[in-house]
This record gives structure tokens, C-alpha cells and sequence, in this order.
């Protein structure tokens, strides 16, 4: 069962603190759709409100049209699977993807944990206690307990984040995998750029509660809304003279080149050079280099590609 | 830090101090055992008592327990049936009103704890008496149910302490989850947060039973005609013309489901795993 979510001006604060303000989104049916932020900017919050944990001050969330902003969690038929995967301690691991089939009172539960398990390759863990698994097989269990129920719509709080980088990675194009097999809508939270990069048909960037900009991935890297953005997105943040916002790679070094800095440090990624630098009125630059530069270079460049945005930096 | 107690010195100071304590625990009830076993002429009878006795014999015993036998065993099942009772209720009770409490702002909650408490500050005997004769009236006086709502006061506070020590380690998640999955709020409760709960309710429990089965004050007043076990070899021990050995035996029949228990139900007390499902 896929569904679309749609949330409408959804508004949350604790005491004095707006957490989420006046936001709204529309998550198409069957879309991996990833929102991205900074820690602090109300991911939580905001997956609490769709799960229904919380409760909004205003607003309304629909799913498949359905309004469901009132109804309590277990009504919402909404998957998730948190940073820390919350299984149960006391059950097994067949257990555990049993339980959500149990309470809602599912028929052929035993076949359908094993399908599911087999698909996920944890069968042979299915007897495990959790504490006797790795974090890796944790972490598709908490995922074979969400897909079991097959439910409207999954949600998953930073579920990668707890792995090793080299599990993180398989883990992380398996679950695009999944997603891509099973065409259910997925709202996936993380902090991670990679992540959202890999991941997503649409990330949404939340910035101080609400969606700074809505677009693929590739669309807020070349072409960010804001300046905000521009320099959020991106491993490097965006060069900016002035109201001229440019990437470290939209440029090209030469003498004849219209602009001169400074060359404070270079760093290489992977044999590119990243050179820091300044300017002659202090702004600092990042510029993305063939060669090394040392400390105290002078290099000057062109900007050979530009976005220009309308406030001041 | 664990290196440290692989050290020889700190380790013989661990079990220098484990062995002083366990003496410390032990002996009074090994002369418990020896009064009760021993022939008198070896303990209680002679200025210097036999550290190790030489004769063992079941003489006290069957002096002590020779015309009281119904009586005792009516006592037995009456504090043993007290005992339940007062343990019971105080899980049914205490562990909703834990949890409830634990929902609350803190400093709402520790109000209410302040008051919870407060029933205990005042002398048992100054309540004791009050209640005894709204008991009266009520059909409760001398009954095991009534000496357990009494009983209540005084361990239901402890109770619901220890518990919300307990339900606060359970990782909030795990409720979330379990609402998420399909689980109504009840259902979250008894089948995710209750069995998590075990190893504080085990102690819980137990804690309960004991504080009932040896607590005096309320028995004396408000069942004193059908007693209970410690009223009872009070009133043997003492008053009516016993004796300390006669004492030393009822007391161990009282230590006895005392151990028994303890030992069923240790190997449920075991922490430790609640939040290992749980990363990071």
C-alpha cells in the first residue's frame, strides 16, 4: 500500500521555542524523499508530529488524503524505524518482527516474518537474542519489522548513522534497493549530505523549523535557492563575493584571471587540490585546483559559472 | 577501572571486606541455628556457650511447637496469605502510579513523592490506632486484608519509588516504537514496558513481602486476636510464659519462606540488558 503524505502549515513549539513554523510539504506516493538539516532544526520534531509522538499546535498532516492529525500512533498504519532501532530487549529477533503483526491482529504471521527475513538475509538470526546480533543485523531487523506490516508510509530518523562507515555504505545503497523494490513512500531524516545525495528523489532542507528549499539533490548544489543553501549544500559552502555566489569548481586559475587571493592552506581530496584562500578585502575562498599551491601563493582566477542572489551575504 | 580489581592487593582488601561483612551478617543467624538445635545445656543454659556444639538435637523444636501447632500454623498461613497480599498490591498499584508519576513535570512529581512519604514519617503506632478502629466499623478489624491496607501505607511508598527508579531506565523509544508498531497505550504498558520492568518488580515484590512479613506494629493493633507470625512469638517469646529457645525456633520458621523466596525469585532480579537493544 503506497500513499502520499501531505503536511499543511504545521506548526510545534515547547514553551517559548518555535521548533517547527508554519511548514508545509508534499511527499508523492512512492518517493524516497529525504529531509536534510543541520542537528537542532526540528528533524525529530517533525517525524514525532507525522508519527504522531507529538502533537502539532497548528496545521494538519494527511495521509493518502486522510486526516490523521489527530489520531494516536498505533492509527496511523506508518512504519519507523529509529537512529537507535528500539527493539524490544525481551524478545527475540522473530519476535520482534512479529510484534507489529500481532498487534494488529495480522493473519499468517509465521510465514510472513520468515519472507520478509529471507529477503533481508536474517534468517539465520531469526532464534538470535538482540544483544547476541551486530549492529549491522540490528539494523535490518528494525527494517524487517517495519516493511512486515507493509505499511502506508515508512519513516527513518538517521538509521544509518549508528553503523560503521563500511557497513554504513552497503547498508545505504541496500536500503535504496529495498525502497526501489518494494515502491512504497519513504521520509528519511539525516544531517548526512552523502546520504541525502545518494538517497534521494527530493531532499528537503530544513532550516529554523521550516523547508529552506525543496528540489533533487543535484538542483540545490547547482542551483540553491538561497544563499542559506548554498552554503549548507555541498562539502565545501559555496564562495560568495559579495552577492556572487560561485562553487569552489565554477572556476578556472590563470594570471589573466579577474580576481587575486591569498592561499592560506590546500588540501587534497583524492589527488584535487582545495585551495583556501583570501582576498584582497578579507572575503575567503575556497578554489578547486589540478595543482598544489603553497602558503603564501598568490593565485589569481576567473569565475567561469555564477549564481547571483538578491540579498546580501 | 576494571584493571584495577584484577590487582592482588585491591582484590584480597574486596574479599577481606566480604568476608568481614558476611560474618557480620551470618553469625547472628548461625547462633539462631545453634539455640534451635543445640540441647540447651550447651547455649542458652551455661555462662560460656558452646561456639561449636557437640549434640545436635529437634528437642527445642518439639518443646517449642508441642499445643501450639494450629495456632502456629494458623499464624503462618495468615501472615504468609498477609504477606501476598501486601505484595501484590503494591505492584498492581505502584507500578501505574510510577509510571504516572514519571509522565509528570519533576517537580510535580517530587511534590507528590514528598507527600507519598510523608505517611511514613509518622510513627506506625500513632496510625495504627486510628485505623484499627475505622476497621472496626468497616468488618476489616483482625482480617489479613485489612492488616494489608494497613501494611500499604508504610510499603507502597517504597514501592512506587523503586519502581519509577526502574521505569525511567527503559529507554523511552521502546514505548514509541511499540505505539508505532499497532500497540494501543494499555497494550504498550503490559506487553512491552511491564516484562522490562521484571527486575524492579521482582525486587519491588520482594521487598514488599518482607516488609510485611516481619512488620509488627500494625499486626499487634490491628489483628491481634488471629495473629500474625511475629506478634505471635512476641507473645510466646515473652508474655506467656516462653522462652528464648522457644523464640529461637519460631524464628527460624519465619526466616525459612524468607530464603525460599529470595531464591526463587534472585535469578529474575538480574539488570543489565534493558538497554541493549538500543545503540548509541
Amino acid at each position: 500500500m503506497v500513499a502520499k503524505l501531505e503536511l499543511v502549515s504545521l506548526s510545534k513549539s515547547y514553551g517559548k521555542i518555535d521548533v517547527i513554523k508554519n511548514l508545509s510539504l508534499e511527499v508523492g506516493a512512492g518517493e524516497f524523499f529525504v529531509v536534510l538539516g543541520p542537528s537542532g532544526t526540528g528533524k525529530s520534531t517533525l517525524l514525532k508530529l507525522i508519527v504522531g509522538i507529538e502533537q502539532p499546535d497548528e496545521g494538519k498532516i494527511l495521509i493518502d488524503g486522510k486526516d490523521v492529525t489527530r489520531l494516536p500512533p498505533n492509527k496511523r498504519n506508518l512504519a519507523m524505524v529509529f537512529q537507535n532501532y528500539a527493539l524490544y530487549p525481551n524478545l527475540n529477533v522473530y519476535q520482534n518482527i512479529a510484534f507489529p503483526l500481532k498487534m494488529h491482529r495480522r493473519r499468517n504471521i509465521d510465514s510472513k516474518v520468515k519472507k520478509v527475513a529471507q529477503e533481508l538475509g536474517i534468517e539465520e538470526i531469526l532464534e538470535k537474542r538482540i544483544q547476541q546480533i551486530s549492529g549491522g543485523q540490528q539494523q535490518r531487523v528494525a527494517l524487517a519489522r517495519a516493511i512486515v506490516r507493509n505499511p502506508a508510509l515508512f519513516l527513518l530518523d538517521e538509521p544509518l548513522s549508528n553503523l560503521d562507515a563500511r557497513v554504513r555504505y552497503s547498508a545505504r545503497s541496500e536500503l535504496k534497493k529495498i525502497q526501489e523494490e518494494l515502491d512504497e513512500t519513504f521520509l528519511f531524516v539525516t544531517h548526512d549530505q552523502k546520504e541525502a545525495e545518494a538517497l534521494g528523489d527530493r531532499v528537503g532542507v530544513l532550516h529554523s523549523g521550516s523547508f529552506e528549499q525543496v528540489a533533487p539533490y543535484r538542483e540545490l548544489y547547482e542551483n540553491p535557492g538561497t544563499q542559506w543553501i548554498g552554503d549548507f549544500v555541498g562539502d565545501f559552502p559555496m564562495n560568495f563575493i559579495k552577492n556572487i555566489g560561485f562553487r569552489p569548481e565554477w572556476t578556472s586559475i590563470g594570471d589573466s584571471g579577474e580576481h587575486e587571493i591569498m592561499v592560506d592552506t590546500s588540501e587534497s581530496i583524492g589527488g584535487i587540490f582545495f585551495i583556501h584562500g583570501t582576498l584582497k578585502d578579507g572575503t575567503s575562498l575556497i578554489l578547486k585546483s589540478l595543482r598544489r599551491y603553497d602558503v603564501g601563493d598568490s593565485v589569481r582566477f576567473s569565475v567561469t559559472r555564477s549564481r547571483t542572489f538578491s540579498e546580501a551575504p | 577501572m576494571v584493571s584495577e580489581y584484577n590487582n592482588p592487593r585491591t582484590r584480597y582488601y574486596i574479599y577481606a571486606v566480604a568476608v568481614f561483612v558476611s560474618f557480620f551478617v551470618l553469625l547472628p543467624i548461625y547462633i539462631l541455628v545453634i539455640i534451635s538445635f543445640a540441647p540447651s545445656s550447651q547455649t542458652i543454659d551455661i555462662y560460656y556457650p558452646y561456639l561449636i556444639p557437640t549434640k545436635l538435637t529437634l528437642v527445642n523444636f518439639i518443646n517449642s511447637f508441642r499445643g501450639v501447632g494450629t495456632l502456629l500454623e494458623a499464624a503462618f498461613f495468615k501472615s504468609l496469605e498477609t504477606a501476598f497480599i501486601v505484595a501484590a498490591l503494591a505492584i498492581l498499584l505502584g507500578f501505574h502510579a510510577a509510571f504516572g508519576l514519571n509522565r509528570l513535570p519533576l517537580r510535580v512529581n517530587s511534590t507528590l513523592i514528598g507527600i507519598l512519604f510523608f505517611s511514613t514519617m509518622i510513627p506506625s503506632i500513632t496510625i495504627a490506632i486510628p485505623i484499627s478502629v475505622t476497621f472496626l466499623k468497616a468488618g476489616l478489624y483482625d482480617t489479613s486484608v485489612g492488616l494489608a491496607l494497613a501494611q500499604e501505607l508504610v510499603v507502597l511508598p517504597l514501592t512506587v519509588f523503586i519502581l519509577m527508579g526502574t521505569l525511567d531506565s527503559i529507554p523511552k523509544q521502546l514505548e514509541q516504537q511499540s505505539r508505532v508498531d499497532g500497540a494501543s497505550f494499555f497494550q504498550t504498558l503490559y506487553l512491552v514496558i511491564f516484562p522490562l520492568a521484571v527486575p524492579g518488580i521482582v525486587s519491588a515484590f520482594l521487598l514488599s513481602w518482607l516488609m510485611s512479613w516481619d512488620e509488627f506494629t500494625f499486626a499487634a493493633l490491628i489483628s491481634p486476636v488471629h495473629p500474625t507470625l511475629p506478634f505471635l512469638i512476641y507473645l510466646y517469646a515473652s508474655s506467656r510464659g516462653g522462652s528464648i529457645l522457644t523464640g529461637a525456633s519460631f524464628a527460624l520458621l519465619v526466616t525459612i519462606p524468607v530464603i525460599v523466596l529470595t531464591i526463587i525469585l534472585s535469578k529474575f532480579i538480574k539488570g543489565g540488558y534493558l538497554t541493549s537493544g538500543i545503540t548509541g
